[in-house]
Formats: structure tokens, sequence, C-alpha cells
């Protein structure tokens, strides 16, 4: 008996193989996503943890005006290990390729924040991000840059060209965007310096030199906190000429902060996107499921009929439930778990600097068994629950199962339909014999459309955060920072150029009471033609995002403060911004200018090409950047990366899941009214008039669907742009009527196309084979 | 080339030739359902197709009513082959030429009686109401198929034939679900169509006592005609046990 129950089992499967499949398919993309994130949180978690450890990222980061060797005795003798550090800003240039940029530069030995080197050798490192960008050759390209050292009283202006030895990443400054790390081994640096400054001084003494002067300390500690304590009496207590300037821990570190940022909205990603995804893929299931075993309703009275126990038909037909759930469940978690890490990790590697070392996948197994199990619990379930109610009839029932039976549903028809085209009434009637799955298929439309319009929503949101601070908030064409004085007298003379305003921002510590946090502050012109809110004398606009952040309002006081210097201001007015955020001002804070970019606005004439206006920027000597409005859009895009990646899987899933819902709908009806069709064309109906009925029904489900998702759709965004938010950005939630005509259009093609796929199979039903009597 | 437009020569509108038709099936046409037959219907006849299952009796009339394709061989009704036809033709063919009546009815479950009939109606020819009429279903017009016994769902099938008043009649065991006293019925009623001799019936069914009340007989036997017998003074449907 066993045998031929198998031998059914088989032969089911390869008769009803096109719904077993859409239901593989929906387990599939359900786990296939979750494990993904899943573990593309792990991977990432444990890559950015394993990058720290291993390059023995600092805890505190001590800036102080020069490190002397008193203090270099203290640091030995109260930390776990320490590392001096020349630390400064300045234009390098790479002559062979005509690109210079502001870079930082680190003179050290890498005790501590340890450059992980990528290719070449220690020595010259550039950050192997900027030299893929740049098309930099380590061994070939010579960095040049100039440095001012003092020997016996005199600083020397000393010029460097260094041949660049290798590439690196560098834990703290592991996102590299828009910005030049390098790394000058401490001996190598020293030996040049003595090289340059023999060339300049006549009788230069080397022992007369008193070396570089470090400006860092780089220091690892079992308690930041304590350490930071110790460290800052010293410093007080007069034990050291030197003196201290600032000294943070690892949150106030950028790059720190982000990937942090990075691996906690990945954890988040698993909690929202992948589990609505999960829970629309079930209630598919549900149904799907379901219905293939009511199907099999007369198979279930036939083997009822013979005297096969209820035991062995229940674990037979579970059966199906279980193993559809494990092949698509098994496949969704092996595809999830190598194809999204592979893809996140492309796009993480270019935003961060991270070593491919580090990169290691981390499979979160117990998560998965348990995913894998619930899926497989979950099919089970539900085929012997439906076998179960089709158990409890009587064999004689069950064998009479057919369309007829739910057709009792119906009753004498009304007058009032009767002037309504067949087609019609046919759809109307089929959905009342079946109205559940009806319900079903509409709730999965629902879920589709939901994903899709949330993922155009997330991507409205962005561009209009964009918009927000790029076009209303600043109102310019191209904004450049620049080094050298003349740079605007230069700019001025350029007849395409409207006007050019200047500014200037320093990234600073805003105190409210006892809170603090580091922030941009921006000094504008007075009654600015850029930005949108005028100030004037002492007015004071801070962004709505910093305000909220720390209780503020019109007419409370905060503190700004860079090293030594504290500004105490007093806000006038707020304004939205999403991430340009900051404190605006008019008035000059006196800030160190060494702190201090320079920067300038430029408007064009309408005439102008902004960008041929750019290019003509950055040629000028002494840019730093030149940057056109939609330059600066690409590249804030490109530092939410994680979310747009996150809007374009939702968009892909979301159509992908509409399809196997149709389909899963379609298939199930045409199984189910193969004789139907056969007899409507026998009776002489095309394939496209049999089809219309079929048609109707569809768009009456996806109809409903659709207006389901539409609503749910904006609440669902909101839900996963709350969850995932993060500091870099302030979502403005924006919805445009486009994305939701979008969201129309996109599920009406794909309903159109999966609806062509339904008129293919009507046309292909076999009369004869369909219509057979029974002999 | 399929022939996109059923244009029939109406000298001969009463016959159907069949001319040396073969079905082949499985992918080497090792199953013969149809070998090499041949014969000629005509307008008024009263045909029964015996034959044991499998013999190859349905897959003769699913070939003349074109819901299956030859393998060999040609079908000429009106002097249009209908294995030339294309596809769209073919439905042509169906909608204004053949009837069908099946063992199972097959009734659309979601249309009523009259509904059903509807499906079937042509311009110009008769009503559905009116074949309901004719098969003494009028009262039922507006029943579903699943409120009416098994009799009357059949005579629903036989209305829903008639009311494109077809040129040939093809029924596949219509009695093969019925008790014998509704199968009498539905034959009493295929023949009292009969009377106005302005169409073809063919009854397919493995049951002899039919072909008592038939004016011709076909035997099928391996998808060969193996007699093709004239009764001159059928019997009447009171006369016979089904």
């Amino acid at each position: 008996m066993n045998k031929v129950l198998k031998k059914v089992r088989g032969r089911n499967i390869k008769s009803n193989f096109k719904q077993f499949l859409s239901v593989i398919f929906i387990v599939l993309l359900a786990t296939m996503l979750f494990s993904g994130f899943m573990t593309n949180s792990f991977t990432l978690k444990s890559c950015v943890d394993n990058y720290f450890t291993e390059t023995n990222l600092a805890d505190l980061w001590v800036n102080t005006d020069k490190v002397s060797t008193e203090d270099e005795a203290f640091f030995e003798a109260n930390t776990t290990k320490f590392d001096k550090r020349l630390q400064f800003e300045t234009i390098a240039e790479i002559e062979t390729l005509k690109i210079n940029s502001s870079a930082s530069i680190y003179v050290y030995e890498g005790k501590v924040s340890t450059p992980y080197i990528e290719s070449g050798k220690k020595g010259c490192l550039i950050d192997k991000n900027v030299a893929k960008d740049q098309k930099i050759q380590a061994g070939f390209h010579d960095i040049s840059f100039s440095y001012v050292v003092n020997y016996q009283g005199t600083d020397y202006t000393l010029d460097f060209v260094e041949r660049l030895t290798g590439t690196m990443s560098l834990d703290e400054r592991a996102n590299t965007y828009n910005s030049w790390t390098v790394v000058i081994d401490k001996e190598l640096f020293l030996e040049r310096v003595k090289e340059k400054l023999a060339e300049k001084v006549v009788g230069f003494d080397e022992n007369l030199f008193e070396g570089i002067a470090y400006n860092q300390v780089l220091v690892k500690t079992d308690d930041a906190m304590q350490t930071s304590t110790t460290i800052k009496n010293y410093y007080d207590s007069g034990a050291t000429l030197s003196k201290l300037v600032y000294m943070h821990g690892r949150e106030e570190v950028e790059s720190v902060k982000l990937l942090n940022e990075e691996v906690e909205q990945s954890q988040k990603m698993i909690y929202v996107f992948p589990i609505i995804f999960l829970v629309v893929a079930v209630l598919i299931i549900l149904t799907t499921i379901d219905q293939l075993i009511v199907q099999e309703q007369k198979k279930i009275g036939i083997l009822k009929a013979c005297g096969i126990p209820n035991k062995k038909i229940l674990k037979h037909y579970s059966f199906y439930g279980a193993i559809l759930c494990t092949i698509g469940a098994g496949l969704g978690v092996l595809f999830g778990l190598v194809l999204i890490p592979e893809v996140m990790f492309s796009r993480y590697g270019m935003i961060y600097s991270i070593p491919e070392d580090y990169i290691k996948l981390q499979i979160p197994v117990w998560w998965l068994v348990a995913l894998t199990i619930s899926m497989i619990v979950l099919g089970f379930i539900v085929a012997f629950v439906r076998c179960y109610k089709i158990l409890n009839k009587n064999p004689i029932d069950c064998l009479r199962y057919n369309l007829t039976a739910s057709a009792k549903k119906l009753k004498k028809r009304k007058k009032k339909f009767k002037k309504m085209p067949i087609s019609l009434k046919m759809a109307f009637r089929n959905i009342k014999m079946k109205p559940l799955r009806l319900v079903m298929g509409a709730v999965g439309m629902a879920g589709c459309v939901a994903l899709l319009l949330s993922g155009f929503g997330i991507g409205d949101t962005l561009s209009k955060s964009l918009k927000n601070d790029l076009g209303k908030v600043f109102d310019y064409d191209i904004s450049s920072t620049y080094n050298k004085s003349d740079f605007k007298e230069k700019l001025l003379g350029d007849e395409r150029i409207e006007f050019v305003e200047d500014y200037s921002r320093v990234y600073a510590t805003l105190s409210v009471d006892l809170e603090s946090d580091k922030v941009y502050v921006y000094q504008i012109a007075e009654n600015s033609k850029i930005f949108k809110e005028q100030l004037t004398g002492d007015n004071v606009c801070i962004s709505k995002t910093i305000a909220d952040k720390f209780g503020l309002e019109v007419g409370d006081s905060i503190s700004v403060s860079l090293k030594d210097k504290s500004v105490k201001l007093v806000i006038s007015s707020t304004i939205e911004t999403s991430f340009k955020n900051g404190v605006f001002v008019c008035k000059d804070l006196e800030f160190e200018e060494t702190f201090v970019s320079k920067g300038v606005w430029i408007n064009t004439k309408e005439s102008a090409d902004s960008e041929k206006v750019a290019e003509f920027v950055n040629e000028i000597n002494g840019t730093n950047t030149a940057l056109t409005i939609e330059e600066e859009k690409e590249n804030v895009k490109g530092r939410i990366m994680s979310t747009s990646t996150m809007t374009k899987t939702i968009k892909v899933f979301g159509i992908m899941l509409a399809v196997i819902v149709l389909l899963n709908f379609i298939f199930l009806i045409l199984k189910e009214r193969t004789i139907e069709i056969a007899t409507l064309k026998v009776i002489g109906q095309n394939s496209l008039q049999i089809s219309i009925a079929v048609f109707i029904e569809v768009f009456i489900m996806a109809g409903i669907g659709m207006i389901l998702g539409m609503v749910l759709g904006v609440p669902l965004m909101i839900l996963i742009l709350t969850v995932n938010k993060i500091e870099l950005l302030n979502y403005i939630i924006s919805i445009k009527f486009v994305s939701f005509l979008a969201t129309f259009f996109i599920i009406l093609i794909t309903i159109f196309a999966v609806l062509f796929v339904c008129y293919l199979k009507i046309k292909k039903v076999n009369m004869a084979e369909s219509l057979k009597s029974v002999e | 080339m399929k022939k996109e437009q059923l244009i029939f020569d109406e000298r001969y509108v009463g016959s159907v030739a069949v001319e040396h038709v073969s079905k082949f099936y499985g992918e080497n046409f090792e199953v013969k359902a149809l070998n090499n037959v041949s014969l000629q219907l005509f307008t008024g006849q009263f045909v029964v197709i015996l034959g044991a299952s499998g013999s190859g009796k349905s897959t003769l009339l699913n070939v003349i009513g074109g819901m299956d394709t030859v393998s060999a061989g040609s079908i000429n009704f009106a002097g249009v082959d209908i294995t030339e036809l294309s596809d769209k033709i073919f439905s042509q063919y169906r909608r204004e030429v053949v009837g069908f009546i099946f063992q199972f009815y097959n009734l659309m479950p979601n249309l009523t009686a009259l509904e059903n009939v509807e499906l079937a109606e042509l311009p110009g020819e008769m009503l559905a109401i009116d074949a309901l009429k004719a098969v003494g279903l009028e009262d039922k017009a507006d029943s579903f198929p699943s409120e009416l016994s098994g009799g009357e769902q059949q005579r629903v099938a036989i209305a829903r034939a008639l009311v494109k008043n077809p040129k040939i009649l093809l029924c596949d065991e219509p009695t093969g679900a019925l008790d014998s006293k509704t199968g009498k019925m539905i034959i009493k009623l295929l023949m009292d169509m009969n009377k106005k001799k302005d169409k073809i019936i063919v009854v397919v069914t493995h049951n002899s006592a039919i072909a008592e009340c038939a004016d011709r007989v076909l035997k099928i036997s391996d998808g060969k005609i193996v007699s093709d017998e004239t009764i001159k003074n059928p019997k009447s449907i009171e006369d016979i046990e089904l």
C-alpha cells in the first residue's frame, strides 16, 4: 500500500507541477530574503568587529599641540598600548594624473589603528578605494604635498614628492567617500624631512633637529572612560608642557559611527522588510496548499473508499505541504546566504574601505534551521488541517466533489442581472463559489502592491530629502571648496557666473546642558541669496533634526565649541533639512582657521552649462573640489546606497511576488476549469472569448489587491523608513502621485503579461483529452 | 497553408466524408486510435457507433467534430476539408456546424440552464428559451446545474446543442451517466429531433441496445470500421431495454 501511495504522490507532483513550483518559489523568495539579510547582518557585524580588532582600532584619540618625551612616558605607564602620530590636512597632488585634492596625511608607526595593506608594501600608502576610483597605481604614481617643519626656531615649508608604495584600508577612515587618506611610515617621513631640510638649510645639522612634532596619540585601553579621565588629569596637573587640544573616543570617529550604523541598520532590515514579505508569502502559501489539497478531494475519497486508514491518507497529503516548503525553504536559505550578502558587500565595498580578508560569511545556522523548520511545519500543518477536514466527510461526498458542489452556493439568479454579459456573470459567480481564493489572492496582491509602492515611496522620500537640501534650502548651481586666497578673483572673471557667495563650515561640538554631539556649523552670508532662511546679525538657525534630538526650541541657548573655543548662541529659527544638518549662523564665530573649511556657492547664468562651469572651476589653481548640485546629489545617493539597494530589492521582489501570486491564481483556476474551458471550445467559443471570464476574475482580484496595496503601501513605507532610520539622513517623508501611477502601471503590465500566459494555456487545452467519456 | 475562411458548397451541405483518416498517439505513433478509416454520413441519418473501450469510436467522433486533429486523411463537410482549417475557422466550424452532447453533460456550473444554452446561441437560429422548451425545461431556465437532476442536466446539454440548429449532432455516451428510464428519455429526444431529417446524428455508445433504434450502425474495433450496417426498420425506443 505504501509503495502505491508513494507512486500516487510522485505522479501528483508531476501533474500539479506548476502549482507546486509556484509554492516552492514563494517559499524560496520569502526565505531567501530572510536568510540573506540575516546572513548579511551577521557577516557585516563579524566583519566590522574583526576589522576593528585585527587592526587594533584605537579607543582614544588624544590631540595635543606636541607629544613630548614626558607624555610618551605617561602613556607607556597608563595605557595598554599607544602610538604617537602626526596628522595634518593638506592639498595633495598626483601630478601624472593631474589630480589634486584635500588629503589627510598620517605619519606614524602603525602599532595602533594599523593600516591594512591591500597591495604593495609599507612606506607611503594610499586608500584602496581612492586608488581604484582615481586609477592610481602604487609603485608607479607619485604623490606631492607640502609640510611646514620647524628647525632652530624657523618654519620651513618642505615640498614632498613621494612614490606611493601600496594601497591600504585604514579602520578609522573606512568611509573614504570623497576623502584621501595617506599613511606614511614614520621612519621614511623623518628621513625625507631631513633630506629636504638639508637641501633647504645651509649647514643643516641633524643633531640640532628636534624631529617631527607629533600631534596625536592613539590609545588602546580596556577602560576608555577611566583612561580619558587619567589623561585629562595628567594634562591639567601641569606635569607636562604640552597642551591637550581635544580628546575623543570611538563614538566620534565618523567611519566607526557609520559602520556601526550599517551593522545596526542591517539588523533592523531583517525585522521589517523580509518579515513583511514573509507574512505575505505565508498567506499565499496557505491558500495555495489549501487549494491543492481541495483539488485532491476526489482522490482522497477514493483512498478512503478503498479502506486506507485516515492516518495514512493524512500522512500522505501532509507530505505535500512539507515537501514543497522543504524544497522552497532549502533553496531559499541557500540562495539567500549566497546571493544577498554578495550584493550587499559589493555595495558596502563602494562606500567603505573594508579589507576582504575580514569578510567571512557568517551563517546564522540556528536561525536558518529554525526558519526552514517553521516553513516546513507551516506547509505540513496547512495540508494536514485541510486534509483532516476532508477526511471527516463520507467517502461518497468526497467522490462527488466537483465544481458543481461549490456551485451549490449559487441560487436562482436575480432578474436584475439578466442583462449582464455572460463572461461577467461567470466571473462573479466563480468568485462567489470560491470567495476565499479571491480574498487570499487579493491579500497577496495587496502585499506586492504595498511593497512596490513603498519601494517607490522610499525613492521619492530620498529624492525629496535631496531636493529639499539641494535646491530648496540651499539653492546654488555649483559648490566649491578652495585653499588659495586668489581663487575667488579668478572665479569672478568668468562671464558665465552670475554671483558667488562665501560660506565656511566647521565640525564642532554642540552642547546643551549635559548632552553634546558633533555637528556642522555653517557660517553663511547675511541675507544670503543661497540659504533659504534669511540670517542677520546674531540670528541662529538650526536643523529641525538636531533641534528634535536635543529637544530645542526657538529661544533656547546652545553652546558650540571647537578645541578650546566655545561660543554661546540663541536659536532664532529652525529649518527642515535632510542631510545638510547643522547650525547656521552669519556672524564669524572666530574658530581656529585650520579647522574651518572655506568654500563658495556659485550660481551660473541661465544660459550657462553648470557642468562646464564646474569643470572650469576645478581647473583653477586653489580649488579643492567643485561639484554641480546634481553631482552632489549623486554623492549623497552614494552615501545612502544601502537604503537605495533596499528600495530596489523591495521593488524587484514585489514584482516577482506579484507574478507568482497571479500565476498561482491563474493556474489554480485553469486546473479547476479545464473541462469547462474544453466545453466552451467545443461549443465554438474561441480562446480569447473563453479567457475573458478568467481575465475579469483576475482583474477583480488584482483590483481589490491594488486598492488595498495602495492604501497599505504608505504606512509600510513609513514603517520601513522609521525602523531603518539612520543618523546620516533625516527622511522627509514623501510619496508622489506618479509613484502611485508607476505602481499601478507596473502591476498592470505584470497582470497583462501573466494573462497572456493564461491565454496561451487556454489555447492549449486539448478538448478531446479533457472531455473523455468514462466507459 | 491553413484555410482562413469557412465557405461551404451548398450542394454538399448534407454529407460528411471521412477519407482514409488515421489518428496516432505516442512518441513513435505506436497507438493507432484510428487506422485508415473511411465512411460517409448523410443528413437525416441516426448513426450509432458501437465498439469496445479503446476501439477508437470516441476518437472518430472527436475528429468529425473538430475537437481533435487527424494524423492522416481528410474529413470533408460540404466541400470543405476541415483538417485544413486554421484554429479560428475550426472554432467557427464547431460553433456553426457541430453540436456536442457529452456523457457528463459538461454544463457551466456557474451559469443557469438558460445561460448555458445562451452560450451556444447563434444569430438567426432558435432562441435559447425555445430550445429549453423543446426539451421540456422552460420552467427550470433560471436554475443552476447543481439544482438539476442528471437527466435534466443532459436535457439542458441537448438544448445547448440544439439551439444552434447544428448540421451534425455528436453524442458521446449520452446515456452513460443516467439511469435507464432517463437514458430512454434522452434517446427519445434525439430520435424526435431526427424526425425533421435535417441533421446527422451520431451516437457513440457501448450500449448495443441503443443501436436497435438507429438507422445505421457502425462497429469499430482496433481503430477500424469492421461493420457498417443500415437498419431498414429501426425499433421504437419504447420497445427496447437500456
